[in-house]
């Protein structure tokens, strides 16, 4: 875990200063951090009470970031995470049609399986996977602000908080974004 | 790409104007010559409305406390020393107190979920009558705080005791003993209650007996904690959001069990008294814990609110019968003890005892053999409680039964107060007309009258072999019911789960027209009787060996159906006139010209003749 924390602060420090390619290194770091703090937790607590995501998002920025107010890789961490997130909920939710649909459970104890997630519906989540990368083509801002408050369960200011971006914006983009999916939902089925 | 972005700004614009037309206007205004783009901001805008579940976010609390606490933390000025308890709004520590005094304590951490700081000033305003508190069968709460992660937590008193019934079981404690025992908690809740403070959650688990220089002693713990915490906001409605049961519903009041327990008081303190009472004579609760626990929260309130319990010795004699297990005898619970607890159990708060002091006062003249307060509840008052259960549709039922056991038990008062009944009945049968009622409603109104149906039925049928007659109002009485019977069963015909308690509701409904058919008032049954005949265009009468009727299996008196058969109903038309026939079926053997039957088939088949009725009754 230490080694990972510190190839990500590297990385973050690298993204901070332009690079690009950072960002996309730092999404199997994150996407780790958060698996191992949901699997920590689930050996933690006895009783499993379920993990908010955006708290375990939080919580893997709290381990990750170096603490000062103004940091400014914590764009690319909340973006990675937020990539993260969705890849952890798309698993556990194919995981879960799988096993609803004859597949054996193999997998116990799966840590996921503790994370509240924002949202149940397993079919929209897989619905609007399909489709947000190609979304992200047209409008990368907007499809951040999705897998923020779609994915992360982030508030609308927390949202817009994460990306650096004023909160009517991340609500104008929200707005937009959600209709857009909507509409190419129906036009593909 | 400024056509790319246009679509999202007139999208903005038009989503910001709320009337339909105006928004219309706006478009068209803003995407003229652009049918391209008029089309794609219509599709985003229906896209905007079609569904509001869509993509729906969730707002969750950022921060859930990153890890519970464990054994060597500090919380305030309080070590940790290790868990003792787990319950269901936090955990209990054993924690040391360091200043001002060096002491160990109960630590109880709240669980997370709740406002925190809200809890805590209301801790703050309950503080003062806490420090009030002074008994020594009461945990005293020393402090209250918040942890670095913002839970609530508070410091008590430590009790290193088990709970009472467990405690009494394990040490074989005597009946005697046992309400030794019990009334040092009826003192411990009778001081809190002159200080103010309700328990709210008195409990097993929440009353403790140590050892204290090896004697046995009570202590009530969490005294003034669930108000602190707003229990009665979370924890009392028993259901949290995600609709799963974490209080204790066994002992829980009625009107505690209401979602918006406003009338919680010192009264429904008693009633917790009352089911640890029961449970402690009797080894388990007045309502079983894992059916409160099974049923849906609706049922769950009905069941604490409406479900009578067994008295304790009545319970005491089934449990030791079905487990073989003996241990106190039943006989010695029959009586006054049994009326004690029963008391403190009444659903209605104003029936039990006035204070912790009063019962405990009860208790103390059953162990000096002196005559106790509580008593039997009277017939009449049954019966009022019966009535106020019931309401709406299925009231007439009730009104009904309640009326006829009024009847048969004396005329004088049973009249006037079937007549009140009555009154009653109308109202709310004008109140019925006014609502349209939920099938949800109709079915638990149902399942909540066909209980009582079949007890009520069970006493009348009793009584009614004291040959007391059944005023005249009674058929009206039960024509409404069957009026309101039909409607119910309207109302859920195609609802096929209602079937069998309709079902059951008719057969209830059929035993009542035997009785108004084996009452004195003849033209109840009279019209009762017509209204059978005339049914079919067959009007099929059996004849026993005595040369007495029956139609449908009920016994019909000869001189009603006499009467009946003298006038056809009003309405009848002359095709079912013509048509209509009446047979008798004799018992096997039997001729019509038997002495015991031809004279009353002869006035049968004279006054079926004067209505135009088709028989062969006798051979011509």
């Amino acid at each position: 875990m230490e080694v990972g924390s510190e190839n990500v602060t590297r990385i973050l420090n690298a993204a901070n200063e332009g690079d690009c390619q950072a960002a996309e290194d730092l999404i199997p770091l994150v996407y780790g951090e958060l698996r191992k703090l949901a699997a920590w937790r689930l050996g933690q607590e006895a009783e499993a009470h379920t993990l908010q995501a955006t708290a375990l998002v939080h919580e893997a920025y709290l381990k990750l970031s170096p603490g000062e107010p103004q940091w400014q890789g914590r764009k690319h961490f909340f973006c990675a995470a937020a990539e993260s997130m969705r890849r952890i909920l798309i698993d556990r939710a194919r995981h879960r049609k799988a096993v609803r649909h004859g597949g054996e459970l193999q997998r116990t104890g799966f840590a996921e399986d503790i994370i509240a997630v924002p949202s149940v519906k397993d079919d929209e989540i897989l619905a609007i996977h399909e489709i947000l990368d190609r979304f992200a083509q047209i409008e990368p801002r907007k499809a951040e602000v999705v897998k923020l408050r779609y994915f992360v369960g982030m508030t609308i200011e927390e949202t817009a908080e994460a990306l650096d971006i004023s909160t009517p914006t991340a609500k104008r983009d929200w707005i937009y974004a959600r209709a857009w999916l909507f509409r190419e939902l129906k036009r593909d089925g | 790409m400024p056509n790319q972005l246009a679509p999202e700004i007139v999208l903005h614009a038009a989503l910001e104007i709320p009337c339909p037309q105006e928004r219309a206007a706006y478009l068209d205004e803003s995407c003229v010559g652009d049918q391209a783009l008029r089309e794609e901001v219509e599709m985003l805008i229906a896209a905007h409305f079609a569904d509001e579940t869509f993509m729906e976010p969730l707002d969750y609390p950022l921060w859930q406390e990153a890890r519970s606490e464990r054994e060597g933390d500090m919380i305030g000025r309080y070590k940790l020393l290790r868990q003792i308890g787990e319950g269901g709004f936090g955990t209990v520590y054993l924690a040391e107190q360091g200043q001002p005094v060096k002491r160990q304590v109960a630590l109880k951490v709240i669980k997370p979920g709740m406002d925190s700081r809200e809890i805590i000033a209301r801790f703050e305003a309950e503080r003062q009558a806490l420090a009030l508190m002074d008994h020594p069968h009461i945990a005293k709460v020393h402090d209250a705080g918040t942890t670095e992660g913002g839970r609530p937590y508070f410091v008590m008193e430590l009790v290193m005791g088990v709970p009472i019934t467990k405690y009494c079981a394990g040490s074989h404690l005597d009946t005697r003993e046992r309400l030794e025992l019990f009334t040092g908690v009826c003192a411990a809740v009778q001081h809190a209650h002159q200080k103010g403070i309700i328990h709210r959650d008195l409990k097993p688990s929440n009353i403790l007996v140590p050892l204290h220089d090896g004697k046995p002693m009570v202590k009530v713990i969490d005294f003034g904690i669930a108000k602190a915490i707003g229990m009665e906001l979370t924890e009392n409605t028993v259901f949290t959001q995600f609709g799963r049961m974490i209080g204790t519903p066994q002992y829980m009041s009625p009107e505690q069990a209401e979602l918006n327990a406003l009338d919680v008081d010192t009264r429904s303190d008693i009633y917790s008294l009352g089911v640890i009472l029961y449970e402690l004579l009797t080894g388990v609760t007045p309502l079983d814990g894992e059916q409160l626990r099974g049923a849906a929260y609706g049922e769950m309130q009905r069941l604490i609110r409406e479900q009578t319990p067994p008295k304790p010795s009545t319970r005491l004699a089934e449990f030791q019968e079905q487990s073989g297990h003996s241990g106190v005898s039943p006989r010695a619970l029959r009586g006054d003890l049994d009326w004690i607890v029963l008391k403190a159990l009444e659903k209605d708060p104003a029936r039990r005892y006035e204070s912790a002091g009063a019962m405990a006062e009860d208790l103390f003249r059953f162990l000096q053999h002196k005559p106790v307060e509580a008593r039997p509840p009277s017939m009449s008052y049954l019966m009022q409680r019966f009535t106020r259960r019931h309401r709406g549709p299925v009231f007439a039922g009730a009104a009904l039964l309640l009326a006829l056991l009024l009847g048969a038990v004396g005329t004088t008062i049973g009249m006037k107060r079937a007549l009140d009944a009555k009154e009653e009945l109308v109202r709310k049968n004008l109140e019925l007309d006014h609502q349209k009622l939920a099938l949800v409603d109709y079915k638990e109104r149902l399942s909540g009258l066909l209980e009582s149906n079949q007890k009520m039925l069970g006493e009348i049928s009793r009584m009614n072999t004291s040959e007391a007659g059944l005023p005249t109002e009674f058929e009206a009485l039960r024509k409404e019911n069957q009026a309101l019977l039909d409607k119910v069963s309207n109302e859920v015909a195609n609802q096929e789960r209602y079937a069998e308690e309709i079902g059951r509701l008719r057969l209830a409904n059929a035993q009542l027209e035997k009785l108004v058919m084996e009452s004195k008032d003849t033209n109840a049954a009279v019209e009762l009787v017509r209204a059978a005949l005339f049914e079919d265009s067959i009007t099929a009468l059996t004849a026993n060996e005595r040369g007495q009727f029956y139609l449908d299996g009920n016994l019909i008196p000869f001189p009603t159906l006499l009467k009946a058969l003298a006038t056809p109903p009003d309405d009848d038309s002359v095709e079912k006139t013509l048509s209509r026939s009446l047979e008798v079926t004799l018992p096997a053997g039997a001729k019509p010209t038997d002495a015991v039957f031809h004279s009353r088939l002869r006035q049968i088949a004279a006054a079926a003749d004067q209505i135009g009725i088709r028989h062969e009754l006798l051979p011509k």
